[in-house]
C-alpha cells in the first residue's frame, strides 16, 4: 500500500473536481498510477484546471499539467502552490 | 449482399428495458406516454412525452461514462452492453478492428449542453465542463460504445432523423459484408429537456393533445400530430456464416435495405415511400406477397399518414398487408426508434403475433388500411417491412426475414 497523499488539498478534493463517484476509482492504491492508466485525458485535466481556479484560485499552467503524470503528483503540486498563495497572502 | 443476421437486441425504451418487457408492453398495449416529468412543461404546447422513467445509468457503467456523456448515449451504452450479452460477443476476444459501431442520432446531447450553458450564462467559462466539447456530438455514443468495448473497427454516425435508425443497419450491412466481423448498431435520442424540446416544435408536427392516450394516434380520423419519446434500441449484426459458426442464436436477418428522399413539398411530386419500399423488397429478392406486416411510419399528420397510406396501398394494394404502429405507445424516439421497430418486428416474428396499434381506433375509409386495432393478430410472419421518416424528407425502409 502506497503512503496516503498529504496536504491540505486531499485525494478526495481530487476525486470531488474530476467528478468521481465510484467508490473504487482513484483511490489510495492507485494514486501513484498514471492518469492515462487510469482512463483520465486532456480534458480530464482541463477540468481540473478550471476547477482550480474556480474554487481556489490557483492557475496551473497546461504544460505543467502535462508534467503531472500521476495523481499524487498533481496533489502535491497543488499543495505547493496553495501554500505559496496562503503565504503571500500572510505577507500582505 | 449474403444475409446479415441479428444476434443480440438491447431496449431502452418508455415501454421497457428489455426486449421481453418492451414486448409484454406491446402485446398489452401499455403505453409509455405520460406528462413530462423531467422539467416543469406547463408553459410549453407539447406537455406529454414517451419518457423512461426509470432509466438509472449509474451503477451500471463506470462512473467516467456518466460524467462525460449526455442521457442518449448513457441509453445507448445500456443498450449496446445489453445487446453484446444477449450476442454472447465480446469485442475485447475478437481480432483487433473486428467489430464496427455505426449509431443514428437525431438531436445529440441537448441535455448536456443545456446544463452546461446554464453554467456559461450564470457563472462564466471556467464553468462549463470541458466534456461539453464531446458530450453534445451526434457520434459521441459510437466512440463510447467503441471505448467501453474496445471494439476498434470503424466507427460512425447517421444522422437522419427517425430514418436514421435503419440507415445505420444499412451502413453495417455493408461493413459486415466488407471488412469486419460484426457491428453494434442502432441509436437512441433523448431530447426531453427545454432545449430539446424547443427544437423539436419547430417541426409544427408535434401533438397539442395533452391527454397521454389520445395525444399520438397514428392513422386516426383524429391524428393530431406526434408525441416525441427518449430511448432506442441496438443491435449486434453479423454474416449468417459467423452467427452459425459460433453458435449464435439469430433473431432475425436483415434481407433488404433502400433510402430515399422526399421531393420538396411545393412541387407536387409525389413521396418517395413507394418506390423506397419498392427497392428495399427488390434488394431483398422478394415481392410484395411475401411480406406479411409493415411497420409503418405513423407521423399521425393527416397529410403524412394519407400520404403513407397511398404508398402502401400502390405497392401491396388496398388492404393487401397488415400495417401496424407500434411505436404509438413510445411516441416517436427519433434516432432511437428504427431499431426499436426492428426489435420489435423481430420479436413479432418469434411469436407469430402482428401488434396493434393502441391508441388508434377510428381509421378514415378512405386510407384503405389494414391497420391491425384493438388487440394483437396471431399470424405467421415470414418477411416484415419496417418503414421510417425523417424530419425534411429521409425515407427508408429495412425488410426483415426470420
Amino acid at each position: 500500500m502506497p503512503e496516503p497523499a498529504t496536504g491540505v488539498f486531499t485525494l478526495e478534493d481530487l476525486r470531488s473536481m474530476l467528478r468521481v463517484d465510484d467508490a473504487d476509482e482513484l483511490t489510495e492504491s492507485t494514486v501513484d498510477k498514471e492518469f492515462e492508466y487510469l482512463g483520465y485525458d486532456s480534458l480530464a485535466k482541463y477540468e481540473l484546471i478550471s476547477q482550480l481556479v474556480r474554487r481556489h484560485g490557483i492557475q496551473i499552467s497546461e504544460e505543467t499539467m502535462v508534467h503531472l503524470h500521476t495523481p499524487r503528483q498533481a496533489i502535491d503540486h497543488i499543495n505547493s502552490l496553495l501554500a505559496a498563495a496562503s503565504d503571500n497572502a500572510v505577507r500582505s | 449482399m449474403s444475409a446479415l443476421a441479428i444476434t443480440g437486441m438491447g431496449v431502452v425504451s418508455p415501454t421497457g428495458q428489455s426486449p421481453d418487457q418492451h414486448w409484454s408492453s406491446v402485446m398489452e398495449g401499455r403505453s409509455g406516454i405520460r406528462p413530462i416529468g423531467r422539467f416543469d412543461a406547463a408553459s410549453y404546447p407539447v406537455r406529454v412525452a414517451g419518457q423512461v422513467e426509470d432509466y438509472v445509468a449509474r451503477g451500471s457503467m463506470p462512473s467516467r461514462f456518466i460524467r462525460e456523456t449526455d442521457r442518449f448515449t448513457q441509453m445507448g451504452l445500456s443498450a449496446a452492453d445489453a445487446a453484446l450479452q444477449d450476442a454472447a460477443l465480446d469485442p475485447a476476444e475478437l481480432p483487433e478492428y473486428a467489430v464496427a459501431v455505426v449509431t443514428a442520432s437525431s438531436s445529440g446531447g441537448t441535455e448536456f449542453g443545456q446544463k452546461e450553458m446554464e453554467r456559461l450564462y450564470q457563472h462564466g467559462p471556467s464553468w462549463v465542463s470541458p466534456y461539453q466539447s464531446i458530450a453534445w456530438f451526434y457520434a459521441a455514443t459510437s466512440g463510447q460504445i467503441s471505448i467501453r468495448h474496445g471494439a476498434k473497427g470503424p466507427a460512425g454516425v447517421l444522422c437522419a432523423e427517425q430514418a436514421g435508425g435503419l440507415d445505420a443497419v444499412a451502413l453495417a450491412r455493408r461493413l459486415v459484408r466488407d471488412e469486419v466481423k460484426a457491428a453494434v448498431v442502432g441509436g437512441t435520442d433523448a431530447s426531453l429537456c427545454p432545449y430539446g424540446l424547443t427544437a423539436q416544435l419547430t417541426s409544427r408536427r408535434l401533438s397539442t393533445v395533452n391527454e397521454p392516450e389520445r395525444a399520438y394516434r397514428p392513422f386516426d380520423a383524429s391524428a393530431s400530430g406526434y408525441v416525441p419519446g427518449e430511448g432506442g434500441a441496438m443491435l449486434i449484426v453479423e454474416s449468417v456464416d459467423e452467427a452459425r459458426r459460433r453458435g449464435a442464436r439469430i433473431h432475425g436477418t436483415v434481407l433488404g435495405h433502400a433510402a430515399g428522399f422526399d421531393p420538396a413539398p411545393w412541387t407536387g411530386r409525389p413521396s418517395a415511400l413507394r418506390r423506397t419500399m419498392e427497392r428495399a423488397l427488390d434488394d431483398a429478392g422478394i415481392g410484395p406477397r411475401d411480406v406479411d406486416v409493415v411497420f409503418a411510419d405513423g407521423m399521425a399528420v393527416p397529410a403524412d399518414d394519407a400520404d403513407e397510406a397511398a404508398a402502401i396501398g400502390q405497392v401491396f394494394g388496398g388492404g393487401g398487408v397488415a400495417v401496424t404502429v407500434p411505436k404509438a405507445l413510445t411516441g416517436r424516439l427519433h434516432a432511437g426508434g428504427g431499431g426499436l421497430d426492428l426489435v420489435t418486428a423481430l420479436l413479432a416474428m418469434r411469436h407469430g403475433r402482428v401488434p396493434h396499434t393502441a391508441a388508434t381506433t377510428d381509421v378514415p375509409g378512405s386510407y384503405d388500411l389494414d391497420l391491425v386495432l384493438d388487440e394483437p393478430r396471431r399470424h405467421p410472419i415470414r418477411h416484415a417491412l419496417v418503414l421510417a421518416r425523417g424530419h425534411g424528407g429521409f425515407v427508408s425502409a429495412v425488410v426483415l426475414g426470420a
